[in-house]
């Protein structure tokens, strides 16, 4: 009897296994509950038999409730079955590659320039140029601005397109912010000048610029990335971007011989206090904290600066207001333009239903069921547009005069755009985003969000960064290496910043081991791959 | 029952008197076999081109290239010399520490108390890194680090510590050690509750004071588990856990603080380069195989019970 | 027994005065994350805002925790699935890691060193992800709650640990119980695992609090998002709550709004720490009396 009970454990184990494995799904796709059906066979031989798309998305993890209005109008009026994946931001490339290593690849994948080139490598994706005409997807072709353009840039080495491009309405850009009142309680006009903006930010680091008796400001606050990088690119040498070198080739900005003028002018602001010493450490949360505390007198950040609005809560004193680059090696201040590309849309190789996808996206682009105002109010892609002189003025006593720029968020709310629309789509799923402003907050926001804006470089200026966007990545100039000298250039920088190392013997330094690493051939490479996409001006 | 050979029946015998033993292994082994050993092939994609569609049957073959390039990479050196020395200084400092705090708790006398503290001591350990290291930010600030202001009331200048490489190791040390005492202590504990009563009545009585009792009862008590402790914690000198690394080492400090962990992830992760982090984690895997099988062999030595096998 | 107990432990003397205000400052510094992860989690943003360090926050705000409750699906879905987890996966745990322990306890088990050597080899070699991500689809577990606890079903480590406590155990005991007639299953019943209740009781916290933490199972095999455990909901809520923040979806969530700005994220952080590790700690307490009293060995006669 009692040696039973050891025979007795076993199979209680082995029956808990088996239980348990008879529990799960093969299927990786399962959103909701258990209406999804098993993997493969997305047999479509009835007629009345929906077909199913699965679309594998970048939005950040939205899920999908069980009666998602969404889907249920999609089975009503197309007779598709619609799967929407969308793991969250960090997430994306890991379930994506569980999905292609379980061989359960999505219909549609939603894509950018280097994750394309990897899924081609792959086979992972099929050549669509077949489809790009009215007889596929004239919907999208319509509402899509930029369709000609997009189409070929995404024309790859082997002369395939492999993807739907999506690309952004407008532009958007790092605008500089600075307290307005602070420049008027000390007496100071707005910087135009990098040097003039040193000198601001002295004053407004020393002089108590908030009148509050205590010396507890600081000019402004940043990290490399979030603050600074926009500096870095009105010194022309934005130390991600690539340049031409001078001797016929290019190169990336961190390089440069004047990226050693930049490097030491933000050591400059460092050393004075102008730029708060503690910038290793700052992420970027800290800086808004900062920024709202009221301690930080400038700030480059993105133009949608919604936390403006907690700044009015919090100091309702604070006098934020945008202003024009300072101007640095350029004829005035610039800030690059954003990638045409919002996003890329692929269609797996093993894909079945097509039609089915095409008939989806159509109707996407075709959305005239929603009578909402969304506007997409997500921190990625704010998309605002316009330009000195042509939307918004500067009047004498310093305001901001928006009459042609509210005319503008009006016309880009209703805009009927491949990218309006998707994004109207996409924010059907999460019910939290069904949301109508007061005019009162609508008017506040439009006041504070629709500050300026993109400025763009002329083409005839030789010092321009040149925009590798639609440059499908050669293998050696692939981001991985580029991952490897980023971070060998931020040490060198913050070692640089905080006087560790003399700048000019650390610059050398640094470009004698990349150099060591190979960094000609990549340069050689970008060259090659530039000059036959004519991309090269 | 009857063999010819003497030796071979032994066994035999022996195999068969310990029968239901195996047969309580059973479901251990079938665990092993299929959760670790089946999936364990997919090691070979640290010598691939791991290609997802033709998944690993498929892929193509390309040798040590991965190795060569992570060994011939010119921060490997430093890297390596990171990891090494932060997980020597680890294990010297979070080693014996987690012991003599259960050592001297299990001395106090207060039942409460003694609750109170070792409940308390683990709680860190349910903290994230990024809180925790969030705060080791704040408190050595420069400008309003409670560190600092110690410092300036001496009349010194504020050192702004995260920024300076010679304090980011014993910044990650030191972090390490907050926060992962009390929970290694909790086995620790455990432990010395089973170390009898009556050693220690004897002890007294012979005359021994508290440090003696200590000494010859208590440690030896638990020696095979401290042993083994310390077996795993030399197998894993080649590893410095990611999170720990990542939060706590900034640019301005990685000549002394980048470690293996971290600078894959920064250089080859966000790429889909599976294959890179397979072989990185297979390298560190051998090397950490090698160690635990020479600490094992060392311990046998000395202690036979605290060896792993 | 008691007499002999306060022999052991002489009264008090400066040395021991000064151990208690040792170990009082070393709960003091282990204890002051915590409390400021808990003071974080309830501190209105106003002073994220003006403060370095919250030491203890200007007043009392809750709305981090109402955004917790409110915000996703339904987290009590989520805490079901994680305590459904941590109690069977601990109790299957602690099941087979004490027979393997057991068994390999025994000194005189032939092959013992070389089955020791094929479990101790799993721990450094493991195919990776995407092997295991197959094996767990191949075997139809995805999406169910067992690939969170089948996979990990043995702790290498904690085996061999409960392995060496039961080494601890004399071999007299096994000699007298087999004269009782006892069989093995029946001595590893009877006689050792009541011998070894310290023990057990720590493998059971560490299973337990391993599954309670346990975040890479949940990502890695639930795709439904009804069956995802409560550290994977909640890194979710944290990410909405701060990433994709909006101050407007905030108000409406929260009803009249206490919540004016959006939540800081530290703030949510701490929160979500909060919910999260609550629960398990106070669970803490009911296996703390098996480390301290301890069991006495004086039950050899037993």
């Amino acid at each position: 009897m009692k040696k039973f009970v050891a025979m007795l454990l076993v199979a209680v184990f082995c029956l808990i296994a088996a239980v348990g494995c008879g529990t799960g799904t093969s299927d990786v796709t399962t959103t909701q509950g258990t209406t999804a059906g098993k993997t493969g066979a997305p047999s479509a031989q009835k007629p009345d038999t929906p077909a199913k798309v699965v679309w594998y998305w970048n939005e950040g993890n939205v899920q999908l409730p069980d009666d998602s209005y969404i889907c249920k109008k999609i089975k009503e009026d197309l007779n598709i079955e619609y799967v929407h994946i969308s793991p969250k931001g960090t997430d994306y490339e890991e379930r994506l590659q569980l999905l292609l290593a379980s061989r359960d690849i999505p219909d549609v994948i939603t894509s950018y320039n280097t994750l394309t080139s990897n899924l081609v490598k792959w086979g992972v994706v099929q050549p669509l140029e077949k489809y790009l005409t009215n007889d596929y997807i004239s919907n999208v072709i319509r509402v899509e601005p930029n369709w000609d353009t997009a189409v070929k840039y995404l024309t790859r080495p082997d002369g395939h397109i492999y993807s739907i491009p999506n690309c952004n309405r407008t532009i958007v850009a790092e605008t500089p912010f600075i307290r307005y009142d602070w420049l008027k309680n000390l007496g100071l006009e707005v910087p135009k000048t990098y040097d003039e903006l040193k000198k601001v930010l002295d004053q407004f680091t020393k002089n108590d610029p908030d009148k509050n008796g205590k010396n507890d400001t600081v000019g402004t606050m940043a990290n490399e990335f979030y603050g600074l990088q926009p500096i870095a690119v009105n010194f022309a040498a934005a130390p991600d971007s690539w340049y031409k070198d001078g001797n016929g080739g290019v190169t990336l900005g961190m390089f440069l011989p004047r990226h050693k003028d930049y490097v030491k002018y933000v050591k400059s602001l460092i050393d004075s206090g102008a730029l708060s010493k503690e910038l290793a450490t700052t992420k970027f949360d800290n800086v808004i904290e900062k920024l709202k505390a009221g301690k930080v007198g400038f700030l480059f950040t993105w133009n949608d600066f919604r936390h403006n609005k907690e700044i009015i809560k919090v100091q309702p004193e604070a006098d934020w207001r945008p202003m024009t680059p300072p101007k640095g090696v350029y004829d005035q201040g610039y800030l690059p333009s954003a990638w045409l590309m919002r996003e890329e849309y692929c269609i797996s190789s093993q894909c079945k239903n097509i039609d089915a996808v095409f008939k989806l996206m159509n109707y996407m682009a075709n959305d005239t069921s929603t009578e909402e105002k969304m506007d997409y109010t997500g921190s990625y892609w704010p998309m605002k547009y316009g330009e000195p002189g042509v939307n918004w003025e500067i009047t004498s006593d310093g305001k901001i005069d928006m009459g042609s720029v509210n005319k503008a968020l009006e016309e880009r709310n209703k805009a009927d755009t491949w990218a309006g629309r998707t994004r109207r789509f996409i924010s059907k799923f999460d019910m939290t985003w069904k949301l109508s402003l007061t005019p009162d907050e609508l008017k506040v926001r439009n006041e504070i969000d629709s500050y300026p804006l993109s400025i763009n470089i002329p083409d005839s200026d030789s010092l321009k960064s040149i925009n590798v966007e639609p440059l499908v990545m050669p293998d050696n100039a692939s981001q991985f290496s580029q991952e490897w000298l980023l971070v060998k250039w931020t040490e060198f920088f913050y070692k640089a910043i905080l006087g560790k190392v003399d700048i000019d013997q650390g610059f050398a330094d640094f470009v004698a081991e990349a150099d060591k690493a190979g960094v000609k051939d990549i340069n050689d490479t970008m060259l090659k791959a530039l000059q036959a996409a004519n991309l090269l001006k | 029952m009857t063999n010819i050979n003497p030796g071979k029946s032994k066994m035999l015998l022996d195999i068969l008197k310990f029968r239901y033993y195996y047969l309580l292994l059973l479901p251990a082994i079938i665990f092993y076999i299929v959760f670790s050993y089946i999936p364990m092939g997919g090691i070979i994609v640290a010598f691939q081109d791991y290609n997802f569609m033709k998944g690993i049957l498929g892929s193509e073959w390309v040798g040590l290239k991965w190795f060569e390039m992570l060994f011939t990479s010119s921060d490997f050196g430093t890297v390596l010399r990171n990891t090494v020395l932060i997980s020597t200084y680890t294990i010297l400092v979070t080693f014996p520490t987690p012991i003599i705090f259960a050592l001297i708790l299990n001395e106090c006398r207060n039942l409460t108390f003694k609750r109170t503290i070792q409940t308390v001591s683990y709680l860190p350990h349910f903290i994230s890194w990024s809180i925790v290291a969030g705060l080791i930010v704040t408190m050595l600030s420069p400008s309003a680090g409670i560190v600092n202001q110690i410092i300036k009331l001496m009349g010194y200048e504020p050192i702004y510590f995260m920024a300076e490489p010679q304090y980011t190791r014993g910044i990650i040390v030191l972090s390490v050690l907050w926060k992962e005492l009390g929970w290694a202590s909790i086995l620790y504990i455990a432990a010395l509750t089973g170390v009898s009563a009556e050693l220690y009545e004897s002890a007294i009585l012979d005359g021994a004071n508290r440090l003696q009792q200590i000494l010859y009862i208590s440690i030896p008590g638990i020696s095979n588990i401290i042993m083994m402790t310390l077996i795993f914690a030399i197998s894993g000198l080649f590893n410095v856990g990611f999170e720990q690394a990542y939060n706590l080492v900034i640019p301005a400090t990685y000549e002394t603080g980048q470690v293996i962990s971290t600078y894959v992830y920064k250089i080859g992760i966000r790429n889909m380069q599976y294959s890179f982090s397979s072989a990185v984690g297979l390298a560190q895997s051998f090397v950490s195989m090698l160690l635990i099988i020479g600490a094992n062999h060392a311990a046998r030595k000395f202690n036979q019970d605290g060896a792993i096998w | 027994m008691a007499k002999s107990i306060s022999l052991k432990r002489d009264g008090f003397s400066p040395f021991m005065t000064l151990i208690y205000i040792i170990m009082s400052l070393v709960g003091i510094i282990t204890l002051f994350p915590f409390f400021i992860t808990m003071v974080n989690s309830i501190a209105p943003p106003e002073d994220f805002i003006m403060k370095d360090i919250i030491l203890w926050p200007s007043r009392f705000d809750l709305s981090y925790y109402k955004l917790i409750l409110t915000s996703g699906s339904d987290i009590f879905a989520a805490y079901k699935v994680t305590l459904f987890v941590t109690v069977v996966g601990t109790a299957v745990n602690l099941v087979i890691t004490a027979m393997t322990a057991f068994v390999l306890a025994q000194k005189k088990l032939p092959f013992r060193s070389q089955i020791t050597v094929f479990i101790v080899f799993t721990m450094f070699f493991n195919g990776g992800m995407i092997p295991n991500f197959l094996l767990v689809q191949k075997l139809n577990l995805l999406n169910s709650l067992w690939a969170m606890i089948l996979p990990g079903a043995i702790s290498t480590m904690y085996m061999l640990f409960l392995r060496n406590f039961f080494m601890t155990i004399p071999t007299e005991l096994y000699e007298s119980a087999a004269l009782d007639g006892c069989s093995e299953v029946n001595t590893l019943i009877r006689i050792i695992l009541p011998l070894s209740l310290p023990a057990l009781a720590t493998f059971t916290l560490f299973y337990a609090v391993d599954h309670w933490n346990d975040f890479y199972s949940g990502m890695l095999y639930i795709s439904d998002y009804k069956k995802q455990p409560l550290q994977v909901y909640l890194r979710q809520v944290l990410y909405d709550a701060t990433v994709r923040a909006d101050p407007e979806t905030m108000q409406k969530l929260l009803g009249d709004g206490e919540l004016k700005y959006e939540p800081p994220s530290d703030a949510m952080k701490a929160a979500t720490v909060i919910s999260a590790t609550l629960p398990i700690i106070c669970t803490y307490p009911f296996l703390q009396k098996y480390f301290v009293k301890g069991m006495m060995m004086g039950s050899l006669k037993g």
